[in-house]
């Protein structure tokens, strides 16, 4: 029987999309956007930043401590079930948008719909370890079209912006993978670490980033040092 | 002592500060505590403090001796280490000098140096004293501003007598022909002592 996700999960990407897109259109626009009569060009920008802002705002309901921990749990290899796929799409889809809010750098596009597919549909070989897991799910969503770099949708990405998202789901997973702290808001903070983390060792997770078996080490290193 | 205290999960200390969620907690409370005792205000990079600590994680596990009887030696080998990663990777930058700031006093000389190093002891001392029941003895160098020229003036030549300068106001024997390296034969035994300094504080030469 075929599990169809959760409705509120393409909703999210639809308000999520409609955010990404107000800051691609503002950019797209801004060379224009000069030639237009003040009038106009303000009220065009307030549309643009009321999309951007009524989509961010939706998409970023809170998740909770047990959300984590089931997400944390199905990145280990240790929840493979449909429920716990869909709850761990739902937590990456928000250290996504936190990531990107604490850093003020441009969005790149996420579906929690294709994400939670995917992780539905992951196979775990037996006595898998959890950075094994993990560095397992990043191969497998790097070849997905869960993620997209923002600048690309028009074009392939370059190598930089594919980078910058390859960091930020090492990053994801880093924190998913490591012992869990006492409270929401040290999740928060710990995620900030994770990608300051991998920041450091970009060039070693770069170098491993589409062999499992070289970036396993790493995650768990980096996991257990986080 | 300005680091967090022990964590909840009764961790050793010196296994503690391998993970970067301790080291950033430490750094952030001596960053408040030497604010309040100098009057100077610093701002955190804390990407640069990630890839300081990951510069020294790497360092600290290349050398790390096998020998249970090296473990206490590494200590202030290691604690060398990280200001060498700090000094390299300048995590903080000052906001403002104190408002009396005498720059013959080296919180004021070098606020980010005098900060780096205090961190730097104190951790030195916390992991002696609660992993290993032995307390460090700082030299009086500590407060020489001569020696604070020295230091700085070293240090941004060589990063790596940064081991050799913490290990001088440790109150050890600084190793200066190659500080980079851990001398297990070299390693001294620092004595047990009832009272330690307070670090926390720039006192003034005499």
């Amino acid at each position: 029987m075929k599990v169809l996700p959760d409705l509120k999960l393409p909703l999210r990407d639809i308000l999520r999309s409609a955010a990404t897109l107000a800051d691609t259109t503002d950019d797209i626009l801004a060379p224009a956007a000069v030639l237009l009569p003040p009038p106009i060009r303000t009220q065009v920008g307030s549309l643009v930043n009321r999309v951007r802002q009524a989509g961010k705002r939706l998409v970023t309901s809170p998740v909770t401590e047990d959300q984590i921990r089931t997400a944390a749990r199905f990145v280990a290899g240790s929840a493979p079930d449909n429920a716990a796929a869909e709850c761990c799409a739902t937590v990456i889809g928000n250290a996504w948008e936190h990531l990107h809010d604490a850093a003020g750098t441009r969005r790149h596009l996420i579906s929690e719909t294709m994400l939670a597919a995917r992780l539905s549909r992951m196979t775990r070989g037996a006595g898998q370890s959890p950075a094994q897991s993990g560095a397992n799910l990043i191969v497998r969503l790097r070849d997905s079209s869960a993620l997209w770099p923002t600048a690309s949708l028009g074009g392939a990405p370059t190598a930089a912006e594919r980078q910058e998202v390859d960091l930020a789901l090492v990053a994801v997973v880093v924190w998913l993978l490591t012992d869990r702290p006492a409270s929401l808001r040290e999740e928060e903070v710990l995620l900030d670490l994770a990608l300051a983390l991998v920041g450091a060792v970009r060039a070693d997770v770069l170098a491993a980033i589409t062999d499992r078996n070289l970036l396993a080490p790493i995650l768990a290193d980096t996991a257990a040092h986080l | 002592m300005n680091l967090p205290s022990l964590p909840a999960d009764q961790q050793p200390i010196h296994k503690a500060a391998q993970r970067m969620r301790w080291i950033v907690q430490a750094f952030e409370h001596q960053v408040d505590a030497t604010s309040r005792d100098t009057g100077n205000r610093f701002s955190v990079d804390r990407n640069a403090l990630a890839q300081a600590f990951a510069e020294w994680f790497k360092a600290f596990e290349a050398q790390k001796p096998a020998r249970q009887e090296d473990k206490q030696a590494y200590v202030g080998f290691a604690a060398g280490l990280m200001l060498r990663a700090l000094i390299r990777n300048r995590p903080v930058s000052v906001v403002a000098l104190a408002a009396d700031a005498d720059k013959a006093l080296p919180a004021y000389f070098w606020p980010e140096g005098y900060l780096y190093s205090l961190f730097c002891l104190n951790l030195r001392g916390l992991v002696l004293k609660t992993d290993f029941d032995a307390a460090q003895h700082p030299a009086a160098a500590l407060n020489e501003t001569r020696t604070w020229w020295s230091f700085k003036e070293n240090v941004c030549e060589d990063p790596s007598l940064a081991i050799a300068f913490l290990d001088l106001f440790a109150g050890d024997e600084p190793e200066w022909q190659q500080p980079g390296l851990f001398r297990t034969n070299g390693a001294k035994e620092i004595a047990a002592q009832p009272h330690t300094p307070s670090l926390d504080r720039p006192t003034e030469t005499t």
